[in-house]
């Protein structure tokens, strides 16, 4: 009776405990109590219901297969097996915190090419700057990966996060929170926000507000919208120059005889810089001195941008009478500038010629687009151009006019001229600026380099108080700056290289804003291929789809054939 | 040393005269030409989509390389006298892992054809290419280091390799569920995440405690793999 007993208990437990019917009960249930937990709010206490009945069913399953476990858990192999899997959770607890150490010790490298991990110039200098405490709270949802929307939300949360932790980590006193505003329904309601993705940015005394759409640009089409540019630095650098300057800085543009206009969106007109400018809380302002012959009084600087009618000697002599009266005076000239201007600019020292600068050797690549007549000048040595040959920037002078510096024949004495830009040695300035081809004639050209770019000013150095003191920067009035190119400020040619810079500078350096000349941040665009590659696409798909797979499978069934035919 | 090269040379030769391996390297360029000539239609002058797909189809193709390593040997009851020889177990994982990370690498590095067809066409932004290269690298460091597990665990090599299939998939959908989790477990679960790592470096951005994840991930499942195959001498 005893022996059949052993025996039934033997053949009970010879299963193990999947033999019972109680043990697939009690799985279910434990799957059960799983999706009553991930099912959410309301289902808490069903599932742990489920999870208790569940092990309630696997434990009686368990008892009445003793045998299994004797055999199972009691065993050598067990043991060792409880010994591995200890030392394998060992290790992952030991790697676990070395990446602990490693995540507080992070040492980051940004290799990208316009260091778009990396704060500009400018955003550092403005926060090295900052004499008050600002705080910034970015309303955005957390996003999840289930749907596009959900994606783009949980993107544009992580590009804003990082921004923002790089702009605190440069100033102390820049803090920042990121808000979900489905989970701080109060703050959110506070603030009035509307939209996903809105910023505020405080200081002690105002608050200044970004919506997503400035920060982000999208391509949208029917189906999707695709990011096509991240703002994000721009924005909130130009916001932090919004809440902490104090001056207003106007810029006048000087109308009514055919100038570039900031209004223009065509490729010669002069609308992007006027976003940058504004970015940089400049105010924009035009002056058409036909009409009203003064120049406001609040401008910091005056542009002139390559004026196609002559200029009335009443309207050169307002602009005489501003420059002489210490004002900054922005000229962006091209070949055809009206004599009475050339006269102006001789006056203070500046001689124009009806002439266009040819560089053979430094120009604009032909792959894209280039030709001699868009000079890449080098830089000469100026607070306006230092940062921009710092970081090896290049600017592009497209059809500029050659400009000759003359300090002996001026009639405005005192001033101190410096070549910001000039072209290569093999360059000159082509008198016959009508002719389709451009060669040099000996006595009619004039041989480079070509200056194309002056930056003048009446310099006042102050001597050491003690000697061995380092001198201090000379105190610069009547400022002036010619470009010899009006196109490098256009549309067209804005973006290019470093042209963008080189404008805001000189505006910066013309309006005394000397500590914001830099590197501006660059707007963070999908990056494109330059040229067409439609007519090469075939070529291309035949190589990489068919040759080079091609190849590897030959060669593995050559490796094949050869093994077999062993 | 020696012994770990031993098995090294071994096992490279064998994916060089497999034509199951070029079939392998074969399939994974084909489908890297797909997405990299969208790149070309959309003109785009980066790689980063290119590389975030490779890593994609390695989720699938590794564990095809891998799923042979060690589940084969018990198959084929060699592992005996692989475990009767003077070769320790730590020789034998590294040798074999190796091996396969370095056949798994030149795979990839004929991939830097598609950098270089588009800096023909314009100027390409070098840094992103080096550092999103160096993430599908690392990461493919670690598909083989989980699919060298799945083969240690198994002894049949067709379940090795669905094995390892499932553990990176597993993965990735942890990546995707962690939304589910609170603002902490999230947090850590992003953390553990494989593909984490990767998207900074697609971007450009190197930074050492991603490098160190990685390394530390494929240290993770080398020394697992040795201990299952220690089990496996008890047995």
């Amino acid at each position: 009776m005893e022996a059949q007993s052993k025996t039934s208990h033997r053949r009970r437990g010879s299963g193990g405990p999947a033999s019972s019917p109680t043990f697939p009960i009690g799985v279910l249930l434990w799957f059960i109590a799983l999706a009553l937990a991930v099912a959410g709010e309301g289902m808490g206490n069903w599932a742990i219901g489920a999870a208790v009945a569940g092990a309630a069913c696997v434990g009686w399953a368990l008892t009445q297969n003793y045998s299994w476990i004797e055999q199972t858990f009691l065993h050598r192999r067990f043991a060792l097996g409880i010994n591995n899997l200890i030392l394998i959770l060992g290790v992952t607890g030991i790697l676990g915190l070395l990446n602990v150490i490693a995540y507080r010790h992070n040492a980051q490298y940004d290799f990208t090419k316009d260091r778009k991990f990396s704060l500009s110039d400018q955003t550092l200098k403005i926060l090295g700057g900052l004499d008050q405490s600002l705080e910034v709270m970015a309303f955005f949802i957390e996003g999840s990966p289930d749907d596009q929307r959900g994606q783009r939300a949980g993107q544009e949360r992580t590009m804003v996060k990082n921004l923002l932790e790089r702009y605190a980590a440069a100033s102390p006193k820049f803090t920042f929170r990121m808000i979900d505003p489905e989970k701080d329904p109060t703050l959110t309601k506070q603030f009035n926000i509307t939209y996903n993705g809105t910023t505020i940015l405080k200081s002690s005394t105002r608050d200044v507000r970004i919506e997503p759409d400035k920060m982000f640009e999208y391509n949208r089409s029917m189906f999707n919208q695709r990011l096509q540019a991240f703002n994000g630095e721009q924005v909130i650098t130009s916001s932090i120059l919004d809440l902490t300057s104090g001056a207003v800085r106007t810029v006048v543009f000087l109308e009514g005889h055919g100038e570039r206009t900031v209004d223009s969106e065509d490729r010669g007109g002069l609308a992007a810089m006027k976003e940058y400018l504004l970015r940089d809380q400049y105010k924009i302002d035009k002056v058409n001195l036909l009409t009203k012959p003064e120049i406001p009084a609040g401008a910091s600087v005056l542009v002139i941008a390559a004026p196609k009618g002559a200029l009335d000697s009443k309207e050169i002599a307002i602009i005489d009478k501003h420059m002489a009266d210490g004002k900054a005076v922005l000229f962006l000239l091209d070949s055809d500038t009206p004599p009475t201007l050339r006269a102006l600019l001789k006056k203070y020292g500046v001689e124009t010629s009806r002439t266009l600068v040819v560089d053979p050797a430094r120009h604009l690549h032909p792959l894209f687009g280039g030709t001699p007549v868009i000079p890449q000048p080098e830089f000469g040595s100026h607070p306006l151009v230092d940062p921009l040959k710092e970081k090896k920037r290049s600017v592009l002078m497209p059809w500029s006019t050659l400009l000759k510096g003359d300090a002996a024949n001026a009639e405005v004495k005192g001033l101190t001229y410096h070549e910001l830009l000039k072209t290569s040695g093999d360059s000159w300035a082509e008198v016959d600026v009508e002719s389709n081809t451009a060669q040099f004639d000996n006595g009619k050209d004039t041989k480079g380099p070509c200056t194309v770019a002056y930056a003048i000013g009446k310099e006042e150095s102050t001597p050491p108080a003690n000697p061995g003191e380092a001198p201090k920067p000379a105190k610069v009035t009547n400022r002036l700056i010619v470009f010899g190119s009006v196109e490098f400020a256009s549309n067209a040619w804005a973006e290019k290289g470093g042209n963008i810079d080189l404008f805001m500078n000189a505006v910066n350096w013309l309006s005394g804003e000397t500590d914001r000349i830099s590197i501006r941040p660059k707007s963070e665009d999908v990056p494109k291929l330059e040229v067409e590659v439609a007519q090469y696409a075939n070529r291309i798909l035949y190589a990489t789809m068919l040759l080079l797979p091609g190849f590897i499978f030959g060669l593995g069934g050559w490796i094949w054939w050869r093994r077999s035919s062993l | 040393m020696f012994k770990f090269w031993c098995i090294f040379k071994k096992e490279l030769k064998t994916y060089f005269i497999s034509p199951i391996a070029y079939v392998v390297a074969g399939a994974f360029l084909v489908l890297s030409g797909l997405i990299f000539n969208a790149l070309i239609q959309y003109r785009y002058a980066l790689m980063a989509p290119a590389y975030g797909n490779m890593g994609v189809y390695l989720l699938f193709i590794v564990p095809f390389l891998t799923m042979r390593l060690l589940a084969e040997e018990k198959k084929r009851q060699t592992m005996a006298l692989l475990f009767t020889s003077p070769i320790s177990n730590t020789s034998i994982v590294l040798g074999k892992f190796l091996a396969c990370y370095v056949f798994v690498a030149l795979m990839l590095s004929v991939t830097l054809v598609y950098p270089y067809i588009l800096s023909q066409f314009g100027p390409l932004d070098v840094g992103p290419v080096k550092t999103g290269f160096l993430g599908l690298v690392l990461l493919a460091g670690c598909y083989v280091g989980i699919g060298l597990f799945a083969s240690s665990v198994c002894s049949e090599t067709v379940i090795a390799g669905v094995l390892g299939v499932g553990l990176i998939v597993m993965l990735y959908l942890m990546e995707m569920a962690k939304s589910w989790f609170g603002d902490k477990a999230s947090a850590v679960v992003e953390y553990i995440s494989i593909y984490r790592p990767q998207q900074d470096m697609l971007q450009g951005l190197l930074n050492s405690k991603d490098v160190f994840f990685y390394v530390s991930f494929m240290v993770l499942t080398i020394f697992a793999s040795i201990r299952m195959l220690e089990a496996n001498r008890w047995r």
